[in-house]
């Protein structure tokens, strides 16, 4: 159960992708999210999966292993494409019943299709090229300068990394509880919705109150050693930018820019 | 190192009654000692330990630590800086998503500069024996190799005190003995004060002093022998003894010339047959 | 009620890279009313095997059969074997839901689809058995309860289902010498006055060997010893390899008999060890006044 969610999950590596600054990758994830939501065309969409294509390219990571991150998700993706099928106005092409597939919606559902498939492989590539440290101290530096304006950046950072730093260890503890409510004889498997979800009470209820007394400990630990926020607070790893990333981040906003003002109808 | 006057801490209960955890403790621990503070649940070692780095203040009574005193709110860190602190359970102590990084919690949190706390990373990291372990998430790592992470993150603080609260309590035998050694060789080497919270008489027998608490006081204080001898008394207290000077202590009432203080297998050996 | 193993392998994470083998090869036969430790280190597959025990892993390779049924059929009524093979897991205190300890105990009967009053009747029985007052504590919270007392409520609630079968992970981790005491105690009152088959996993060997009658070292997935307590504690050399330290007095008792003392090698009581050596020094002694003679 544990090794199932891999969403996302850094692969350490040695690429031009993964040693960029995590700052100049979340800046281009950014705006390519940006950008996918303003150009409105197929030949667009083409240049930026090209783009996109020679970035999962340049980071060495097998293309096949990429494209799996996309596959937690692929019931949304057909959700969308049916959804829009069927409930977009138009020339109606295809009856079933009450239902009526017309030549816009089939035109928006592969379109938002798209556009999900590129928003997933685009912000996978992120989490696989860079370590969750980097990616919190990234995400840390860029709100730095709205901490005048009341953004929590250090504790979001901080709260970034005890939850990846403790996801793994409430994994094993659910799976502990889960096998020592069915040696009682929980089921966990069948029964309809409403009993599914009753019976997930002696999983839940154990867990949220470990997670609690954890979250205590830990924040007693963290007192112990002088935690006090991010007044005075240096870091071991220091981010730097290079040639290579104000290139990376040049390239990427000239290639978006031009794509965007081309094809935006 | 650490000096306590008369130190008395009230909790009070959520039924709104008071309990009076710790009751009137005096204690002096002087630079570089080795002690063990053992005692069932409820006898009041754990809050006495707590208050060796301010996690709490004297309801009445006096800590100082290096001759700060706890209850000076302004030195809080200073003092947070000198004692560190390990915790029985090794998940929940562990901030940081590599080893390395959490060993540079502390002095993170203290401002050190970057490369000054690098040296310090490694340097605690080798005196753990944990420094092929930089890069490892710590939730791969075992319950041994977990507690040692979080000495290294005590010792890159630089401190001249560390308090281990049970660390062992929920390793398995390997795991307890990894960091009894790792606490012992700081000590020895490293001239770094320990005071260590058992339940485990084996390891009270390693330290140079023991200290014995029941109902928030300290009832028994001396070296290893000196205490551990007194069988009758450790016994009515239900804490453990070393078999072996239980053993001693009913041959010599047989008239078998041991002494009644005997801890160890190859000092009965002795006693029993000479060389 | 005898358990089976039979040439039980299996390996965590088959077809990954990451695969790795938990129990290989491991046979063995546990007879009604036993009372059984199964020891090792951490990894050395004991949480493995006992998972197989009451179906919550199904074996793989191999096979294990509870009082004839055989676990790895795929129409096995696992709640029938839950019921006949309880498992408590290392703290299990973590796994109390309900809001009162009666609630709690009730968790597992009721899940064996029981009469409220043939429930009712087993919790009362539960919490009797582990020797707390029903009356007393059925109404309170668990969490009012201390840290021992809250253990034997999580015992209770696996003594509830009246298992055949008791197996116990490492029941006293993390308690202080007279809560483990206390707890060892009730367990061999359990085995006692239940008649049950009682299987203490553990790394204390210690604790073990005052407890149990048979021993089943295991080691890097296999069964490295399986015997006597005694006969186990023999192999002093193979079980320093293994990493598992004999009690102290045995090793006593070994280091006299290497410097000539006939002492034997296998005491591991206070008691023992004084009857023993007494008896050995005596003989000394006789001999000395008799080279005097």
């Amino acid at each position: 159960m544990v090794n199932t969610i891999t969403i996302g999950q850094y692969v350490p590596a040695e690429s031009i992708i993964h040693e960029l600054d995590p700052r100049t990758k979340i800046g281009a994830v950014t705006l390519l999210i940006v950008a996918l939501f303003l150009v409105n065309s197929f030949t667009g969409y083409g240049l930026i999966t090209g783009f996109l294509g020679v970035a999962i390219l340049l980071s060495g990571l097998p293309v096949r292993f990429v494209m799996r991150s996309i596959r937690p998700l692929v019931i949304i993706i057909i959700f969308t494409f049916i959804l829009n099928i069927f409930m977009t106005p138009g020339k109606t092409l295809l009856l079933l019943g009450p239902l009526q597939v017309t030549d816009t919606g089939l035109y928006r559902g592969t379109f938002m299709s798209i556009r999900l498939v590129l928003l997933i492989l685009a912000t996978s590539l992120l989490t696989l090229t860079t370590s969750p440290i980097r990616l919190t101290d990234g995400v840390e530096r860029i709100l730095a300068p709205f901490k005048r304006v009341g953004v929590p950046a250090h504790e979001l950072a901080m709260m970034m990394t005890i939850a990846l730093r403790f996801i793994p260890t409430l994994l094993e503890e659910t799976d502990r509880i889960m096998k020592a409510q069915m040696a009682r004889g929980a089921d966990f498997e069948s029964g309809n919705l409403v009993g599914r979800a009753k019976n997930l009470v002696p999983l839940l209820v154990p867990l949220f109150i470990s997670a609690f007394r954890r979250a205590d400990e830990l924040a007693t630990a963290m007192e112990a050693r002088c935690y006090r926020g991010d007044e005075g607070r240096t870091k071991l790893t220091q981010l730097v930018v290079r040639r290579v990333d104000v290139v990376a981040l040049l390239a990427t906003v000239a290639f978006l820019t031009g794509t965007v003002i081309w094809f935006r109808v | 190192m650490i000096r306590v006057e008369g130190l008395t801490h009230v909790y009070q209960t959520r039924q709104g009654q008071e309990l009076k955890a710790v009751d009137g403790v005096d204690l002096n621990i002087a630079p570089g000692e080795f002690v063990a503070i053992i005692g069932h649940n409820g006898s009041g070692k754990s809050t006495l330990a707590k208050h060796f780095n301010a996690l709490l203040t004297p309801t009445s009574g006096r800590v100082w630590v290096a001759g700060i005193s706890t209850s000076d709110a302004g030195r809080l860190w200073e003092i947070r800086q000198k004692v560190g602190m390990v915790f029985q359970n090794p998940d929940n102590q562990i901030v940081a998503t590599t080893v390395e990084e959490d060993a540079a919690f502390g002095p993170e949190n203290l401002g050190v500069a970057p490369a000054e706390i690098r040296r310090r990373v490694d340097e605690a990291l080798q005196a753990v024996g944990m420094e092929e372990y930089a890069r490892h998430a710590p939730h791969l790592l075992s319950g041994g190799q977990k507690q040692r992470v979080a000495i290294a993150g005590v010792l890159a603080m630089r401190p001249a005190c560390i308090v281990l609260d049970e660390p062992t309590a929920m390793l398995d035998p390997v795991g307890r003995e990894e960091v009894l050694g790792t606490i012992k060789r700081l000590n020895r080497d490293e001239g770094i004060t320990v005071v260590l919270i058992t339940h485990f008489m084996e390891e009270a027998v390693e330290a140079g002093r023991v200290i014995v608490m029941e109902n928030g006081r300290i009832v028994m204080d001396g070296k290893p022998k000196e205490v551990f001898s007194q069988v009758r008394r450790l016994k009515e207290l239900h804490l453990d003894v070393p078999p072996i000077t239980e053993l001693a202590q009913s041959l010599a009432r047989e008239g078998v010339p041991v002494t009644p203080d005997t801890l160890t297998v190859e000092e009965m050996v002795q006693q029993l047959l000479g060389n | 009620m005898a358990i089976v193993v039979k040439n039980l392998t299996y390996t965590y994470m088959k077809g990954t890279p990451l695969a790795a083998t938990a129990l290989h090869d491991v046979s063995f036969t546990i007879e009604d009313g036993e009372f059984v430790g199964i020891i090792g280190q951490t990894g050395s597959g004991k949480s493995t095997l006992i998972q197989h025990l009451n179906a919550l892993i199904r074996p793989e390779l191999g096979r294990v059969s509870v009082d004839g049924v055989d676990l790895g059929a795929r129409k096995v009524n696992l709640r029938a074997i839950r019921e006949k093979v309880g498992l408590v897991f290392q703290f299990p205190e973590h796994q109390v839901f309900e809001e009162t300890v009666a609630a709690d105990t009730a968790f597992g009967p009721r899940n064996l689809g029981l009469s409220d009053a043939a429930v009712a009747r087993r919790v009362k029985d539960a919490i009797a058995a582990v020797g707390l007052d029903y009356e007393a504590v059925k109404g309170r919270s668990p969490y009012e309860l201390s840290g021992g007392q809250l253990r034997l409520i999580a015992i209770a609630g696996v003594l509830a289902m009246q298992p055949r079968v008791l197996i116990l992970d490492e029941p006293t981790a993390g308690l202080d010498p007279r809560g483990r005491d206390e707890l060892l105690e009730k367990i061999r009152q359990m085995y006692e006055e239940l008649g049950i088959t009682v299987i203490l996993v553990s790394h204390n060997m210690e604790e073990v060997a005052r407890m149990v009658k048979r021993l089943i070292v295991m080691h890097r997935g296999r069964i490295a010893l399986d015997g006597p307590v005694r006969e186990i504690f023999r192999q002093a050399e193979l079980l320093r390899e293994i990493g598992l330290a004999t009690p102290q007095l045995t090793q006593l008792a070994r280091r006299l008999r290497e410097k000539g003392l006939k002492v034997d090698e296998t005491v591991f009581t206070v008691e023992e060890a004084r009857v023993e050596i007494l008896a050995a020094l005596g003989q000394n002694q006789a001999r000395r006044f008799g080279n005097l003679g």
